[in-house]
């Protein structure tokens, strides 16, 4: 969180600072990237790129404060999701992850980076199974760290709405492993 | 399975990533989303990508667009390049716009096929003009017994007025006589005997009926009256009914005749003009009196209609009227036909000769 600099780091970057630029990206990027792996794996960091361009650009035409900021980036990180998704279509391509090469090329444990990775992918499977409009809360109030204002902001939905979808999809979830659960004890004691 | 209850504080604290705060049936949920609240761990921006944040943020002035093209610009342009060529075209129509204008207007409309009124072709300003043509000769005919021929009436002549005339004022031609009836001799050709712009219309088509005598002027092309109406006065005068020979009450017809139909008829191809000008002629209501005048015996003569002056030089329709009117009036005496002309009578052989051309226009149109 930037805090009290944010008005002047985003004045500043009105005018085109590249440190205030650097500032503003450093701030959100993890949350941003998180977000868009959790969605688009393949191009994740493409589009990050374009989330930020597009920040840049559209930086003289935002009001608000540094919540509202998270929440229009955000904004933009869902559109350009959806631009990367119908160039994909249209490009009929499904490239590696950059992921692959970088865990086959990082000098980690991989036994703890394919147990890290089977846990992330295993909640990602799990979120799955829900209705579009409660992964999408469920995602940007968990991977993107936003508050139920934020992402409300973000959704283009009242605080209300996201409160009662992000419960009913915290119930989804226990039922869905409660279900798991109750599966494997029949078959352990089988 | 169902869920266990979850408080909003819970519900919270496992979005948060609080797994120690939720209660133990939720416990499971909490180790679910654990991974994902790990960020990824990033540097800065790259250069590249600073340099494209960089030129995407700076305030940048936008060159403004040639005027023609901007959409807007150009759809205003069109909308009112459009509207003005419609309101134009509609003032050019209905002969409102200032004479030179509108002269200009009808000359350059006519190169492309559009017929628009020149500025003296107003309705109100047509009169005083003399009729260029002289009307045709009626046809005599035979009556059905063949005793009493009727004869046609000379054709009128074009009168020459060139200012708005008074009453009878501008003497006409005289009418050609109409061609005799076939077989039987004129007796009823009445030589056009009045001035007038009603240039004289022709002989009357009829006489058939020896009751009758010669009826109807059949003039087509009568003179007189205005430049534009002008003509038609003695035309329809002439139109066969003036005489009331065809028909008892012949000069009933005639006058109603007189008054209007001809009076597009007059310029050439101008018909509109002159056709609105003759319901509101004088004209035409003459007639109407002169009808119960010819209730009498029949027409011993017909085709005075087109002989004799129009009242005025005004627009040709009220002069055709007039003229038709008081004529067929004029001819008391006449028993009417047993029946009409038209049943009894077979047409005349002919029209007579157009009449003589009437005077040069002085100064009608410029």
């Amino acid at each position: 969180m930037l805090g009290a600099d944010f008005d002047e780091i985003v004045a500043a970057a009105r005018l085109g600072s590249r440190s205030a630029l650097a500032a503003l990206y450093a701030d959100l990027q993890p949350n941003v990237l998180a977000y868009l792996r959790a969605r688009s794996r393949a191009d994740a960091e493409d589009i990050a790129s374009d989330v930020w361009v597009s920040v840049a650009a559209g930086l003289q035409r935002f009001q608000g404060d540094e919540s509202g900021f998270r929440g229009w980036v955000f904004t933009i990180a869902r559109r350009r999701l959806v631009d990367a998704r119908r160039r994909r279509v249209r490009r009929a391509t499904d490239p590696a992850p950059r992921e692959v090469f970088t865990a086959i090329a990082s000098d980690v444990d991989p036994e703890g980076e394919v147990v890290t990775r089977l846990d992330y992918e295993a909640a990602l499977s799990a979120l799955a199974t829900l209705p579009r409009d409660q992964e999408d809360v469920v995602l940007l109030r968990v991977v993107a760290g936003l508050s139920v204002e934020e992402v409300g902001q973000a959704l283009g939905k009242r605080p209300g709405t996201v409160r009662v979808l992000q419960h009913r999809a915290l119930r989804r979830l226990a039922t869905v492993l409660g279900d798991h659960r109750a599966a494997h004890q029949l078959a352990d004691e089988a | 399975m169902t869920a266990p209850e979850l408080d909003e504080a819970s519900a919270e604290a496992l979005l948060a990533g609080h797994g120690a705060d939720v209660p133990g049936a939720w416990s499971g949920v909490a180790r679910l989303l654990a991974p994902l609240h790990e960020r990824p761990t990033v540097g800065g921006p790259s250069v590249a990508l600073l340099d494209r944040m960089e030129a995407a943020a700076s305030p940048r002035r936008r060159t403004a667009a040639p005027l023609w093209r901007r959409p807007r610009v150009v759809v205003g342009g069109v909308a009112a390049f459009v509207s003005m060529l419609l309101g134009f075209g509609g003032l050019a129509a209905a002969n409102a716009l200032p004479s030179g204008i509108q002269s200009f207007v009808s000359h350059a409309l006519d190169h492309i096929g559009i017929s628009v009124p020149l500025p003296h072709d107003h309705p109100s300003i047509g009169a005083g003009h003399g009729g260029s043509r002289g009307g045709a000769g009626g046809r005599g005919g035979p009556g059905p017994d063949g005793s009493s021929p009727g004869g046609g009436a000379g054709g009128g002549a074009g009168s020459g007025a060139s200012e708005p005339a008074p009453a009878g004022s501008q003497p006409g031609s005289t009418g050609d006589p109409g061609r005799p009836a076939a077989g039987d001799p004129p007796s009823a050709a009445v030589p056009p005997s009045s001035p007038g712009n009603a240039g004289g219309n022709g002989g009357g088509k009829a006489g058939g009926n020896p009751n009758n005598g010669g009826s109807g002027n059949g003039g087509t092309n009568p003179g007189g009256g205005g430049t534009k109406g002008g003509n038609a006065g003695g035309g329809n005068a002439g139109s066969g009914n003036a005489g009331g020979g065809n028909n008892a009450r012949g000069g009933n017809a005639g006058g109603g005749n007189a008054g209007g139909g001809n009076a597009g008829g007059a310029k050439s191809g101008r018909t509109a003009p002159t056709n609105r000008s003759a319901p509101s002629n004088p004209g035409a209501t003459a007639p109407g009196r002169n009808a119960t005048a010819s209730l009498g015996p029949g027409n011993a003569r017909a085709g005075l209609a087109g002989t004799t002056p129009g009242p005025t030089g005004s627009p040709g329709g009220s002069s055709g009227g007039a003229n038709a009117g008081p004529n067929a009036g004029s001819n008391p005496g006449s028993r009417p036909g047993p029946r009409p002309g038209s049943d009894t009578t077979p047409p005349g052989l002919g029209g007579g000769p157009p009449g003589p051309a009437g005077a040069p226009r002085a100064a009608g149109r410029p």
